[in-house]
């Protein structure tokens, strides 16, 4: 069996220009749907369309992807067809002053209500005044005034006449009244009143007496009859501010009367101006300070301002928001104070409207992550969601950390569509972890990373291209340039039969071959600026790389790239930085000695193994056993190490080269050090897929190409990973003139051939391999071991083995 | 009293009273217009002090409604307080504008010890005295006795209203009337349009007359003044102060509503201070 090395056109299946008819995609058709996302998109589409509790979306994948811009779109379309969500106001409640009232307006009335009430009240300020102003009224106020003072007087006139007529007089003492009896005018002197006879002296007493109850009297119904004054000054009052307030108001109700709430709402406002009209006439009076206001407070008119939290006036179709900083308080609103005086203060037109006030009949977009980092933002936009309400209260207040007294607003009615955006692995962990996702956001729009890569689809690619340059003001692409950058994406997904549906990196390779086709002073992008794009790309990403293969052409890592050498072959492995990923390859050793069975990762002993090597690694030691000592006990015992490496080695792609040294080994047949091999094997001797093929083999390339010139060297992957293959250009260039190989390997013995150059050999119906073979010699190898393993048993010799 | 310079003093009576209070603040005012001495008096009535030493003195209080015995001594201590409390109230007000002042106390009838202390020239100022559940279409007995037997200009004021600028004087064309607008051209402070000249009558010739009568007697003193026809009668008297704003009312003293019952009906109108010139 013979492997054949593959075609250079299979290392980088090319897209051909010729496929397109358009010269630059100028020339084509805005791309509106969107490219391998159908999943995603009747996800979206039914979460959306969904009206029942709990089925909001999760856009899962990888940042980049573009489900911003795609769930944008599709609520986009969605929200135009819907009417605009409603207005919100709060308004200052007049039974309780800490629990303003949510009204809810149609879109545009509610900007419409905060107008109309301040014309309102600045109407009232001059017309209740002058109202009360007006002759009618003083008049009224001066009949009442005459009234109480005409009784009072009358009272008094009347004990008056009668003092008069008993010769007494009745004096204003410092702190009341006092009857005194008098002659001729002048009060009587303790002279004169002793001089009276007894008689006289009882009955001007009696008569003193008596005057003094009835000024008591006088004295006691007075403050009756101010209360009755005021009382009636009262009504009077009412009366004309009724007359000033009544038809303003009943006009606004009018205007108002589709909307109960807001009706009430002005009749309370009605009764509350009845209630206050000394705060609309207090202005005239005036000479208070700032000072005296601030602390006796001014009469204020806040409380009948509308504080419109939501103002949808002029939207076209539902709203949609999405909120870049989801804190707490930006998701859910939040109550600000000002300072006053040093105290903090705050009333309902210090109510700030969270995301979900402004998404409310439309939809909200969220960062996950964003979402997540915030403290409690995630709690709370739950419990926003499970209750169906927005309930504005402090962080403070909902961990009872203050009470302060503050505002506690009318939790307003939640009717949002929530989109969280994230990547899969929050999506998976919240699903495991969190009991309330998995009922909050029932319907999760999984973005795919990949689309096949076929006709049909390069044609979508091409119009993919041109929206994306029309959108970012680049130049058009020519077809060469669109056929480059279809083959770049195809490598992005690491497959040749796929294209990568990442927008972002396809976007960034557009934006900076537009930069190169600029600097070049061409009109439209060709593939020479998409190559520059992607050389430049690696170019600032490749100082590590550049320096590790430095060091295997000056010989401080060491990697053979010719001549032959047993138990030891160039195994590769892929280094990720960021989003940079290269191959480097490393030398893998294998000693094999007399032993108990055993196989020994040095990388696993040391701990710098992970497991999914070491289980490489016992693969292939039970699959050593399992072809070559199925009747008697393997009895050896090998190691196997990456030589110079000194961090974690994962992954079981090495198992193959790990397999291949140590057969070499045992069989003492030299392996050409101008091969690399990677690929897993199975007990059976499979050789299984891997990742990172491209990497792989152009790492090779590299380190050959830099030690020296190329002329024989060959990598082996496995034959599963062909249409991984999407080489660069220069790669495949060196296989098409012959210098550089590539060989798709099923099986171990496949590669061991082509390693070692001899034939692996098949076994027979007994389990013999043909004379000459590796799979013989490595037969024999064991067969020899085994025997001296029983030697040694047998002599009692067990356990003082031979070190080799 | 036509004569400026005839006018050395402003005597004020005191009392407790808010009235009082307003009465001594336009005194002040008053006082350092004409530059002027302010003199103020707290009379101590007679007849409360001989209530007090009567075995049935008793007094009814204002505020609690109680009976007690209206003691002497307590009666005595009180006024003196009273005294004291007015002196220092008159010191401030006196200071504050920078007129020399003097306070005074006796004792007697109210209205007579005033106009005995009273000397040729002086102008008294008097707030209404008493409470506020007394005195409406009455004077009080001592503004009573003042207006029927002063000789002297006097100002009656009330709490709440300010002695000030404009002053509307009725002029009628009799001597009296001349001294008033006399009186009230010097209290404008200066600006002649801050007077206004009511002329009394409502047939037209008879106002050019004396508009023509009051105008060269003000232009002899170097002053004028703005002229406004004034229909007979205390309403049409009353609406020209409120629509003119009008802060003080000057009458002559001989003029028919310079009499105890019209004078009070008046004042309680017109809300502002009145003037009798003698």
């Amino acid at each position: 069996m013979t492997v054949k090395p593959l075609s250079h056109e299979l290392l980088r299946p090319l897209c051909d220009p010729q496929q397109f008819a358009f010269e630059t995609t100028a020339e084509l058709e805005e791309l509106t749907e969107i490219l391998g996302q159908g999943r995603a998109l009747d996800a979206v589409r039914f979460g959306i369309g969904m009206k029942r509790d709990g089925y909001n979306l999760y856009a899962l994948g990888p940042a980049g992807i573009g489900k911003h811009t795609v769930v944008q779109q599709v609520l986009e379309k969605q929200a135009q067809q819907q009417t605009p969500a409603d207005d919100w106001c709060y308004v200052h409640n007049f039974q309780d002053h800490q629990k303003p009232v949510a009204l809810r307006l149609p879109a545009g009335r509610g900007a419409t209500l905060r107008r109309d009430m301040e014309v309102l009240i600045q109407d009232l300020r001059t017309s209740i005044p002058a109202m009360l102003e007006s002759d009618e009224y003083r008049a009224q106020v001066q009949e009442i005034d005459e009234e109480l003072k005409g009784k009072q007087e009358q009272a008094f006139a009347d004990i008056q006449k009668q003092a008069e007529q008993e010769e007494m007089v009745i004096l204003n003492t410092p702190h009341g009244f006092a009857v005194a009896p008098t002659r001729a005018g002048e009060v009587l002197s303790p002279k004169e009143f002793e001089q009276l006879s007894k008689e006289e002296r009882q009955h001007k007493e009696q008569v003193i007496n008596r005057l003094q109850e009835q000024l008591a009297a006088f004295l006691e119904q007075i403050p009756r009859l101010h209360k009755e004054r005021r009382e009636k000054l009262r009504e009077v009052e009412r009366k004309f501010t009724m007359s000033a307030v009544g038809h303003l108001i009943d006009e606004l109700k009018k205007k108002y009367q589709d909307l109960t709430p807001v009706t009430q709402y002005l009749d309370a406002v009605e009764g509350d101006i009845v209630e206050n009209v000394k705060d609309f006439r207090a202005r005239e009076e005036g000479a208070a300070t700032p000072l005296t206001l601030a602390f006796q407070g001014a009469p204020s008119f806040t409380r009948y301002r509308v504080n419109t939290l939501v103002d949808h006036g002029g939207a076209q179709g539902a709203p949609i928001v999405y909120e870049d900083n989801p804190s707490f308080a930006n998701l859910l609103g939040r109550v600000e104070h000002s300072a006053q005086f040093g105290a903090l203060i705050t009333d309902f037109t210090l109510i700030k409207a969270g995301a979900l006030h402004r998404a409310n009949g439309g939809y909200l977009m969220l960062d996950m992550r964003k979402v997540l980092m915030q403290p409690y933002a995630w709690e709370g936009l739950k419990r926003a969601l499970r209750s169906q309400e927005i309930s504005i209260e402090s962080l403070g207040q909902m961990l009872g950390l203050l009470s302060t007294v503050s505002l506690e607003p009318e939790p307003i009615p939640l009717d949002v569509k929530v989109v969280l955006m994230g990547e899969r692995i929050l999506y998976y962990l919240l699903c495991a972890y969190d009991p309330d996702f998995r009922e909050l956001f029932k319907v999760a729009a999984d973005f795919d990373d990949r689309v096949e890569r076929n006709p049909e689809n390069n044609l979508l690619y091409a119009r993919l291209i041109g929206t994306l340059a029309r959108k970012g003001g680049l130049r058009p692409f020519d077809r060469t340039a669109v056929a480059h950058v279809i083959e770049q994406s195809a490598r992005l997904a690491s497959d040749a039969e796929k294209l990568s549906t990442h927008m972002q990196s396809t976007a960034d390779l557009l934006r900076e071959a537009d930069y190169w086709a600029e600097r070049a002073k061409r009109k439209a992008v060709c593939a020479a600026d998409v190559q520059c794009a992607i050389d430049g790309q690696i170019r600032r990403a490749d100082r590590l790389r550049e320096r590790l293969y430095e060091e295997i052409k000056r010989g401080t890592i060491l990697i053979d790239s010719e001549g032959e050498k047993s138990g030891q072959v160039n195994g590769l492995s892929v280094l990720q930085l960021g989003d940079f990923a290269f191959g480097q390859p490393s030398r893998i050793t294998a000693t094999a000695r007399l032993g108990k069975g055993e196989v020994v990762d040095i990388e696993r002993e040391v701990e710098l193994g992970g497991a999914i090597h070491s289980k490489g690694v016992l693969i292939l030691s039970n699959f050593m056993a399992a072809r070559y000592a199925q009747n008697e006990p393997l009895s050896l015992s090998a190691s196997l190490v990456f030589e110079q490496s000194y961090g974690m080695v994962e992954g079981d792609s090495a198992s193959v080269a790990e397999l291949c040294a140590l057969l070499s080994a045992l069989a003492d047949a030299p392996i050409k050090q101008a091969f690399a091999v990677t690929g897993s094997v199975n007990q059976h001797g499979q050789v299984q897929a891997i990742g990172g093929v491209n990497e792989k083999i152009e790492g090779f390339y590299d380190v050959c190409k830099a030690k020296g010139p190329i002329g024989e060297q060959a990598v082996l992957i496995p034959a599963a990973n062909v249409k991984h293959l999407m080489l660069r250009e220069d790669v495949v260039a060196a296989a098409a003139a012959g210098q550089f190989c590539v060989y798709a390997i099923e099986t171990i013995d496949e590669a061991i051939s082509l390693l070692t150059g001899l034939p692996a050999g098949a076994a027979d119906a007994h389990g013999n391999f043909p004379e000459g073979s590796v799979n013989y010699r490595v037969q024999q190898r064991l067969k020899e071991l085994s025997r001296l393993r029983k030697e040694y048993s047998e002599g009692g010799k067990e356990g003082s083995e031979q070190r080799s | 009293m036509n004569d400026r310079h005839t006018i050395h003093r402003v005597l004020v009576a005191l009392d407790a009273s808010p009235h009082s209070r307003a009465a001594l603040k336009a005194a002040a005012e008053l006082a350092a217009d004409l530059q002027a001495e302010l003199l103020g008096m707290f009379i101590e009535d007679i007849n409360l002090l001989r209530l007090a030493q009567l075995p049935c003195a008793r007094e009814v209080a204002y505020a609690t409604r109680g009976i007690r015995a209206v003691d002497s001594q307590r009666l005595e201590n009180t006024l003196r307080m009273q005294a004291a409390q007015l002196e220092h109230m008159l010191a401030t007000v006196a200071q504050g504008r920078n007129v020399p002042w003097s306070f005074r106390v006796s004792r007697g009838h109210v209205a007579k010890e005033l106009l005995a202390a009273a000397e040729e020239g002086d102008v008294l100022v008097l707030g209404r005295v008493g409470t506020s559940v007394m005195q409406r279409t009455r004077l009080g007995s001592t503004a009573q006795t003042v207006v029927a037997m002063a000789r002297h200009t006097v100002v009656f004021l009330e709490h709440g209203v300010e002695l000030g600028v404009p002053v509307l004087v009725l002029f009628d064309g009799t001597e009296g009337a001349m001294r008033a607008m006399v009186t009230a051209a010097r209290l404008t402070r200066g600006d002649e349009r801050n007077l206004v000249v009511l002329l009394a009558s409502d047939d037209r010739d008879t106002q050019q007359r004396l508009q023509q009568q009051a105008s060269s007697r003000l232009a002899a003193q170097g002053r004028g003044a703005r002229f406004c026809p004034l229909a007979p009668g205390t309403i049409s008297l009353i609406n020209a102060v409120k629509r003119e704003g009008g802060k003080a009312l000057v009458l002559a003293g001989d003029h028919a509503l310079a009499k105890e019952k019209t004078l009070a009906d008046l004042m309680r109108q017109v809300r502002c201070p009145v003037v009798l010139v003698r």
